[in-house]
């Protein structure tokens, strides 16, 4: 009986033994894994951060140059209809002003927006590597206000400075069947 | 044939007479430059204007003798021993060529003649010169009257009131119904072509991140 009893005790300490030190050891390799994976991540997400931030001042550049020409239009478009005495060019100018406004906006978000990713993709991974997933939240953040921006400038042309437009080429319409130069309304 | 080597030896008949020959044909040659005597007798005419003078000296009768002394210029260094001997044969070519000898006495003054003629033809540049002015201030002249006659037909002014049409015709297709519509249309589509693609939240996901 005594030696039954023995070869118990024998197993269930080595047992014990095992689930201890399996308890003891794992999550030391596991933290050890994880802070190799994060640096590796780090360095991958710094890569991506910059290929973006380059993407995002080419698009920013051509939207600027789209932006532009279509407020040099409707400067011209202004320009006639007040030589036309149109009566209704306060449409058109205050639609080129929320314009403006809108692109104003959308231009600072932009700028916003790109700094955010020059500071993620500056991070250094080795001893700054908390700051990463800051910088990557403030980053989306922006490109979430900016791409808002960039909508309102859209819509507020589409629903603003085309209808204004086309108001004006009506009235211009109206203005070449009836000869009068008066300012109908 | 052969020239004589030594003056002092007589010369043979037929040798003195083909050497005198000679020296009269080279005479005759350089006989046509009369223009030399032209200044002595000019002097008097030469308030005429420019024809005259140029065809009046040749016809005067007493350059001839002047004149035949010019060749003797050139040949006075072989002509002098010569002659003297050649005459003794009384031969008419030794009298022409006597007189020939005689001739570098009278050379000098004709090379003090030369400058004149010169002179005389600086009046034709001279009208050449106003002739050329003159159509030159035609042209410009010209020129410049059309242009005033071309900005009287462009900008007519009545009573004081210029009549004439601005320029407005460039503008009008920007005022039309259509170049307006136009516009729109070309506005509408630059901001279709707007791609806005890269703000879309996608773009910083985890996924396109890390991978």
């Amino acid at each position: 009986m005594e030696h039954r009893l023995n070869a118990r005790n024998r197993t269930i300490t080595t047992i014990v033994f095992i689930a201890v030190a399996t308890i003891l050891v794992v999550p030391s390799v596991q933290a050890q894994t994880a802070a190799v994976q994060t640096e590796a991540r780090c360095t991958i997400a710094k890569t991506n951060l910059a290929e973006r931030l380059a993407v995002i001042e080419k698009t920013r550049s051509a939207h600027a140059s789209v932006h532009s020409d279509i407020q040099a239009k409707v400067d011209s478009l202004i320009t006639s209809a007040t030589t036309k005495e149109y009566n209704q060019i306060s449409a058109l100018t205050t639609a080129q002003a929320s314009v403006q406004k809108n692109i104003d906006t959308y231009s600072a978000k932009v700028v916003a927006y790109t700094n955010t990713l020059k500071t993620a993709s500056t991070i250094d991974c080795s001893k700054a590597l908390a700051t990463l997933d800051p910088a990557i939240k403030a980053a989306r953040t922006s490109l979430t206000e900016t791409n808002t921006a960039a909508a309102t400038v859209r819509k507020s042309i589409t629903e603003q400075t085309i209808p204004a437009i086309k108001a004006y080429a009506a009235w211009l319409a109206t203005q070449n069947t009836t000869p009068t130069t008066g300012t109908t309304e | 044939m052969n020239p004589p080597n030594n003056y002092n030896q007589p010369i043979s008949p037929e040798d003195d007479a083909m050497l005198q020959a000679i020296e009269a044909l080279e005479a005759q040659t350089v006989d046509p430059d009369p223009k030399p005597l032209v200044p002595e007798t000019p002097v008097t005419p030469a308030p005429e204007p420019i024809p005259t003078p140029v065809i009046t000296p040749a016809p005067v009768p007493t350059p001839l003798p002047v004149i035949e002394p010019t060749p003797i210029i050139t040949e006075a260094p072989t002509a002098p021993t010569t002659p003297e001997p050649a005459t003794k044969p009384t031969d008419p070519s030794s009298a022409i060529a006597a007189a020939l000898a005689r001739g570098p006495e009278t050379t000098t003054p004709k090379s003090t003649y030369q400058p004149f003629p010169k002179k005389k033809l600086g009046k034709k540049p001279l009208l050449i010169i106003l002739a050329i002015i003159l159509v030159a201030g035609l042209g410009v002249g010209g020129y410049f009257g059309w242009q005033y006659l071309q900005s009287q037909k462009t900008s007519p002014i009545v009573n004081g009131i210029d009549t004439s049409v601005p320029d407005e015709d460039p503008g009008l297709p920007e005022d039309s119904e259509a170049s307006v519509n136009s516009t729109a249309s070309d506005i509408e589509n630059q901001v279709n072509s707007i791609d806005e693609t890269e703000y879309k939240d996608e773009t910083l996901s985890d996924a396109a991140l890390y991978e």
